[in-house]
């Protein structure tokens, strides 16, 4: 009796259905991409060597605490809001980069939120920050200078 | 004399190749897409009304809800983070640092970093949650 043999059969993968799994991821990571921009301010800090002499009486002065915001030579308290009304009015916006410099003191206990509050304030009325740096000797410097 | 007929084509797209294109396509995502290192670092954003939308800077520094300072991902002192963002900075023509902080660090935890990243001589981008009402 004659066997019959099986016709051999063509080793193929079938590669019809590659291009719709590709385009499916393609699919994928367009619609999960996120295109991330932050929310946030360009805070101008001069770099500059720590001076305890060198400040100015133009600057302006912020002390934040905890609880209250200081302004100027009299430290009178302030909310937020105010501070952002006598920002405006001091037009820091028309004056040279030295005379918008603004220092801002943090007490150690003060969370970063309101110092952030505070700091993007002044930023957005054009201030240039100036930080409080304790000096070896214990002096608080500043630093400063203004960005040209 | 018999006229021949032309033979009748299949009207049909050749697609052989939009499984090239769709790997190309793919390959081109997989290495233009940078993941967010910064993800790694959990805090929370503190909230104001005084921000903008802005552009991402290339390199980023984070303070952690610890008092942990990263650098690139990376964790760092506020000793040696002045010469890791100096380094980092080095090569890009933006002298720009984006820093993000939890918003319950307290002042003796980011104050060295502000003076560090001051003393680097970069400006540095506040990012935070844009509020939504009246703060």
């Amino acid at each position: 009796m004659a066997l019959q043999r099986k016709a051999p059969k063509e080793a193929t993968i079938e590669v019809g259905s590659f291009s719709d799994i590709a385009f499916l991821m393609n699919i994928f990571f367009i619609l999960t991409a996120e295109f991330s921009r932050p929310a946030g301010t360009k805070m101008e800090i001069p770099s500059g060597s720590a001076d305890p002499g060198k400040k100015q009486d133009t600057m302006l002065a912020i002390n934040v605490s905890p609880e209250k915001i200081f302004y100027g030579e009299k430290s009178e308290p302030m909310t937020l809001e105010e501070l952002r009304r006598r920002l405006f009015r001091e037009n820091l916006r028309a004056k040279p980069p030295t005379q918008r410099v603004v220092i801002v003191d943090a007490s150690k206990d003060v969370p970063y939120e309101r110092y952030f509050q505070v700091v993007t304030a002044v930023a957005r009325a054009n201030g240039v920050i100036a930080l409080v740096e304790q000096t070896e000797k214990g002096e608080a410097g500043t630093r400063t200078g203004g960005r040209p | 004399m018999s006229v021949k007929r032309r033979a009748h084509l299949d009207p049909s797209v050749p697609t052989a190749s939009m499984g090239d294109i769709a790997f190309l396509l793919i390959i081109f995502f997989i290495l233009t897409t940078s993941f967010a290192k910064e993800r790694q670092v959990k805090l929370k954003d503190p909230v104001s009304r005084d921000i903008y939308a802005m552009k991402e800077p290339p390199v980023f520094v984070s303070v952690d809800k610890n008092g942990v300072v990263w650098c690139q991902g990376r964790q760092c002192s506020a000793e040696n983070l002045e010469d890791n963002v100096k380094s980092a900075v080095a090569s890009r023509p933006e002298k720009l640092v984006k820093l993000r902080v939890d918003r319950a660090v307290r002042q003796e935890q980011y104050g060295p970093v502000f003076l560090a990243l001051s003393r680097a001589g970069v400006e540095i981008a506040l990012v935070g949650q844009q509020a939504r009402e009246k703060d």
